[in-house]
């Protein structure tokens, strides 16, 4: 099984061959598509492409899960949008197509179609990829914003090793067969060769880095 | 032999769940018409695209096509001094039979395919899950509009094929030919019943339509998702539309005589 397949199952978009997908408390592998709409209410994703509807302005985009799931007036909308786009950096772009944005902004008008009604769980597919360092560092701060001030779960698939150990509370390493989970210090710690291989250079480098600002510096240390 | 058999037994499985889930699917696209809110400006946006985008091509075929029916029957009925029949027959097999046909023919090519590439792009992107995760129908948001317009768009396609076509046929009959314009009209006046035959070509079109309106919508919901996925949608779309609109003329000519 790999990463989005994961995500996916927790989104309910795919059902597991077998086994159990609770989410929130939720059993969702029995659920059909419209008994999952209120753990999805719940739930914002964004795919990896950003999956924003390329007919529809980035206003109607961020503005289509108010239109359908609540009461707010067409202004209310306007103001929500705007408050959202400028919480990812983003201002005065309501009017444009998803084609007419670089790749950095169009990852952020999906966080912000994701997050704009505030739900408390968001599944993240590579949100790195493709990305420049100065958007992967918008992103990421973005994310742990996110988790800081509004409580939410954040899951990330990733094969960004630098980002997901500044990030992550607990990471999962999936293998060929099952996986590993932990701490990024437990990872760090790991002796597994399969471990430190994925960690690669980047990955070892920043724990080094932060073991020293934790500890002073060390002798011997990589960084 | 045995191998066969199996062969024969697998396709035939297959064709009925094939048909069981577009079965499904319709369905669903029925009750999502019931279901608010109504999509209008969705509804409009797919008018424009499989309706107005597709009225230069049904004019110039129908001009075309009037132009062509008025050269071979003028000069076949000539033969037997009949030209002043030419109006009853042009107005009859425009009507009844060659407009809803050629025209069901001309709108799955021109909008029924565009509209399977487009939900089939859409669900290749993941823009049909990202409905599915902001917990919105992707059948009530997508296909249902889509699949109004066709159905509405079509006989009105088809009232403009005939009009043109009579039109061409005019052209060539009359002013090429030298049949009196006077004869022409009176001749498609007098053959033509309003109520039953302009009437009941609206209805077949109107049933081309839905036709043609559940199968690309339903190929473009259940393409692969995947350059190649889309590509075979759209082709599907067009081969089993235009085989249904043919075989749904036969049986609503055998069955109600329209």
């Amino acid at each position: 099984m790999g990463k989005s397949t994961l995500l996916r199952m927790i989104g309910g978009l795919q059902r597991p061959d077998s086994g159990a997908v609770v989410v929130a408390g939720h059993s969702l592998e029995k659920k059909t598509e419209k008994e999952l709409w209120p753990v999805r209410m719940g739930i914002g994703m964004l795919f990896q492409n950003g999956a924003l509807l390329d007919s529809m302005t980035v206003l109607e985009n961020i503005g289509s899960p108010l239109r359908e799931h609540t009461r707010m007036s067409s202004d209310e909308i306007r103001e929500r949008v705007a408050a959202v786009l400028s919480s990812v950096g983003l201002d005065n772009v309501e009017s444009l197509l998803p084609r007419h944005l670089s790749g950095g902004m169009l990852r952020r008008v999906a966080f912000a179609r994701a997050i704009v009604r505030e739900p408390d769980i968001l599944l993240c597919d590579e949100p790195f990829s493709g990305l420049d360092p100065l958007n992967v560092t918008r992103i990421e701060e973005l994310l742990m914003q996110l988790n800081r001030d509004l409580g939410l779960t954040v899951v990330v698939t990733s094969h960004h090793m630098a980002s997901s150990l500044r990030m992550a509370d607990q990471m999962i390493l999936l293998r060929n067969h099952g996986c590993t989970a932990g701490t990024p210090e437990a990872f760090a710690a790991s002796d597994d060769e399969q471990v430190t291989e994925f960690l690669g250079e980047d990955g070892r480098a920043y724990l080094a880095r932060l073991r020293e600002l934790q500890n002073g510096p060390t002798t011997g240390s990589r960084v | 032999m045995t191998g066969a058999i199996r062969d024969l037994g697998t396709r035939s499985t297959s064709l009925v769940e094939g048909l069981g889930r577009i079965s499904n699917f319709g369905g669903a696209l029925v009750a999502s018409m019931l279901k608010p809110p109504s999509r209008f400006g969705f509804f409009v946006r797919a008018l424009y695209d499989a309706g107005v985008l597709s009225v230069a091509l049904v004019c110039l075929s129908g001009f075309t096509v009037g132009m062509v029916l008025g050269l071979q029957l003028y000069t076949t009925l000539a033969r037997f001094g009949a030209e002043e029949g030419l109006g009853a027959v042009v107005g009859l097999s425009l009507i009844r039979e060659l407009g809803p046909v050629l025209t069901g023919l001309l709108v799955t090519g021109r909008a029924g395919s565009a509209m399977t590439a487009e939900i089939g792009a859409m669900k290749a992107t993941e823009q049909l899950d990202g409905l599915r995760m902001m917990a919105i129908d992707p059948i009530h948001f997508v296909a249902m509009p889509r699949a109004i317009a066709l159905a509405i768009s079509m006989p009105l396609l088809n009232a403009l094929f005939i009009t043109l076509s009579f039109a061409g046929a005019y052209a060539v009959g009359v002013s090429l030919q030298g049949l009196d314009g006077g004869v022409y009209l009176s001749g498609l006046e007098n053959a033509v019943r309003f109520g039953e035959d302009v009437g009941q070509s609206l209805l077949k079109s109107c049933i081309f339509g839905i036709l043609l309106g559940l199968i690309a919508t339903y190929k473009g919901h259940t393409c692969a998702p995947d350059s190649a996925g889309v590509a075979r949608a759209t082709t599907s779309t067009v081969v089993t539309a235009s085989v249904c609109i043919l075989m749904a003329d036969y049986m609503i000519t055998a069955l109600w005589g329209v």
